[in-house]
């Protein structure tokens, strides 16, 4: 067990003496008084979600769990299929732990699975994933009406906003996190 | 969306002021955390100089110079711990100064502004929509939910939202010591170095704001004094100030005062933000002397207020991030 004062997605820490898993965390910083983490806790013993505000400078108790390296394979119902790319064992991960992030799923990207007690808890996507986009308008000169960006269909199905000289059948990357296009490939 | 605003003030005979990206000295405050910049001249010297975190100090010195009403559309930048969904170092600020106001006229101006920018998006978007929820109309589509932002937004005083909602009285809490106290008793993380603001914080982001209306925008306002080093004490109730925040959709989109006046009250306060930085171990910021000067001189009767355009997109796009609504964010630096 580790005292941190990083919080992040994904982090599993003791609070209220319980095991819970960060799944949302937003920084902010009032500009009247410090800086904060707004955060939801996920129990892992009993699935339920609470609202948190830790102070950006407060420690945490992180508590250390497996994590494994895992392989996209399939959408099987309301489940993600994954493998161990080692031993080929395939774990199924409920699409509800991965609300969000269900269309950067890709057979070619690297993704960690957080084991705790035998059970998948947590499935963090790669912070930038490569995909091909599949859909997207032609820029049309002049026109800045429709904002900063034109929207681009990938091969996942994720639609993302990209600059206007983004073409389809080019492979782009995108910023998992908060789905912002990063660059070309 | 910038050329909405422009209209709207124009159109109110406000004169557009542009304001300088780096200034010598800052106003006082306890929070701030500037960047800064280095101009190197031809003999060698230097001058250590801010990269502007607010206009606020332009605007009242130009007020006091008799420019009259007034805004500012520009690019301002503060240092920041991270990145977050709605922080970006730098963002566009849109101020204005009304005069012969106060905080309750820029709320009803806030309200005008949102009507106004949304009716002129409406117009130029017939068929190119922003995002494909969006609704025309007094309303905005926000991260699923429909809010109504035709006349009579929510308005939330602070002694009330601490009394009603935490239970907590603000002329108990005025002692530091009891404040950690009340807030330790309701089940909060308090350190002994934990100043006033931060435990406000606290309690303001876990308990108060998760009230607000979700389709309502909702003004915020009568600050505790100590969190208001530049706005004007109100008359009725002498703890706090005539402060409003503008709350839509969890974003705090603007900060808005009835101005303080007074040149001498100023420069205390700005002498004990001065000192309160000192104690945090918070980096000294040069003292905004023009600015107290400005005040000697007089200024006229006047509430001004700073809007994040980036966060007002935001909304208008349907937009969970910042980056979303720049071409260049700086989640895009490489961390």
């Amino acid at each position: 067990m580790a005292m941190t004062m990083e919080i992040s997605r994904g982090m599993i820490i003791k609070f209220n003496n319980e095991p819970h898993i960060i799944i949302e965390k937003e920084f902010y910083s009032p500009g009247k008084g410090g800086s904060f983490n707004k955060t939801r806790l996920k129990s892992i013993k009993t699935g339920k979600i609470i609202a948190n505000v830790f102070k950006s400078e407060e420690k945490v108790e992180e508590i250390e769990v497996n994590t494994m390296t895992v392989q996209f394979v399939y959408i099987d119902g309301e489940n993600a299929v994954f493998m161990d790319p080692n031993t080929y064992e395939q774990m199924n991960v409920a699409l509800s732990m991965i609300e969000g992030g269900i269309d950067f799923l890709h057979t070619e990207a690297k993704y960690i699975a957080k084991i705790y007690e035998g059970e998948v808890i947590f499935l963090q996507l790669p912070p930038k994933i490569t995909l091909l986009v599949t859909e997207t308008p032609d820029a049309v000169k002049g026109d800045t009406t429709s904002g900063a960006y034109k929207d681009a269909t990938l091969e996942t199905g994720a639609v993302v906003k990209v600059p206007l000289f983004i073409k389809a059948g080019q492979k782009i990357i995108v910023n998992t996190e908060d789905r912002a296009y990063f660059s070309k490939e | 969306m910038i050329h909405a605003c422009r209209e709207f003030f124009l159109a109110r005979n406000y004169h557009e002021l542009e304001s300088p990206i780096m200034t010598p000295a800052l106003p006082q405050e306890r929070y701030m955390s500037p960047l800064h910049t280095t101009v190197t001249f031809g003999d060698g010297s230097t001058k250590k100089l801010y990269i502007t975190p607010t206009t606020e100090t332009f605007n009242k010195k130009i007020l006091a110079a008799g420019l009259g009403e007034h805004f500012v559309i520009t690019k301002v930048a503060r240092g920041l711990e991270q990145i977050g969904h709605n922080h970006n170092p730098e963002f566009t600020m849109l101020e204005w100064y009304h005069l012969d106001a106060t905080y309750k006229d820029i709320m009803s101006d806030c309200e005008e502004l949102f009507r106004f920018i949304k009716k002129k998006l409406d117009e130029k978007f017939t068929e190119n929509l922003p995002h494909p929820d969006y609704v025309f109309g007094d309303k905005i589509f926000y991260a699923g939910n429909v809010i109504d932002i035709s006349e009579g937004w929510d308005r939330l005083s602070i002694p009330e939202a601490l009394k009603d909602i935490c239970g907590i009285d603000l002329v108990e809490i005025q002692d530091i010591e009891k404040f950690r106290e009340v807030a330790r008793a309701k089940g909060y993380n308090v350190s002994d170095t934990d100043d006033w603001q931060i435990i406000f914080e606290l309690i303001f982001a876990s308990e108060i704001e998760p009230t607000f209306s979700k389709t309502n925008p909702t003004f915020v306002y009568n600050y505790p004094k100590i969190m208001c080093p530049l706005t004007q004490e109100n008359a009725e109730n002498p703890l706090v100030c005539e402060k409003v925040e503008v709350y839509i959709a969890g974003k705090e989109l603007g900060n808005g005062y009835t101005e303080l006046r007074d040149w001498e009250e100023q420069y205390k306060r700005f002498k004990i933000e001065e000192e309160a930085r000192e104690e945090l171990g918070l980096e000294k910021i040069e003292f905004d002397h023009d600015l107290v000067d400005a005040l000697k001189e007089g200024l006229p009767n006047v509430a001004g207020i700073g809007v994040g355009l980036d966060r007002v997109a935001m909304l208008f796009a349907n937009a969970k991030y910042i980056s979303e609504v720049n071409y260049f964010p700086g989640s895009d630096w490489s961390l």
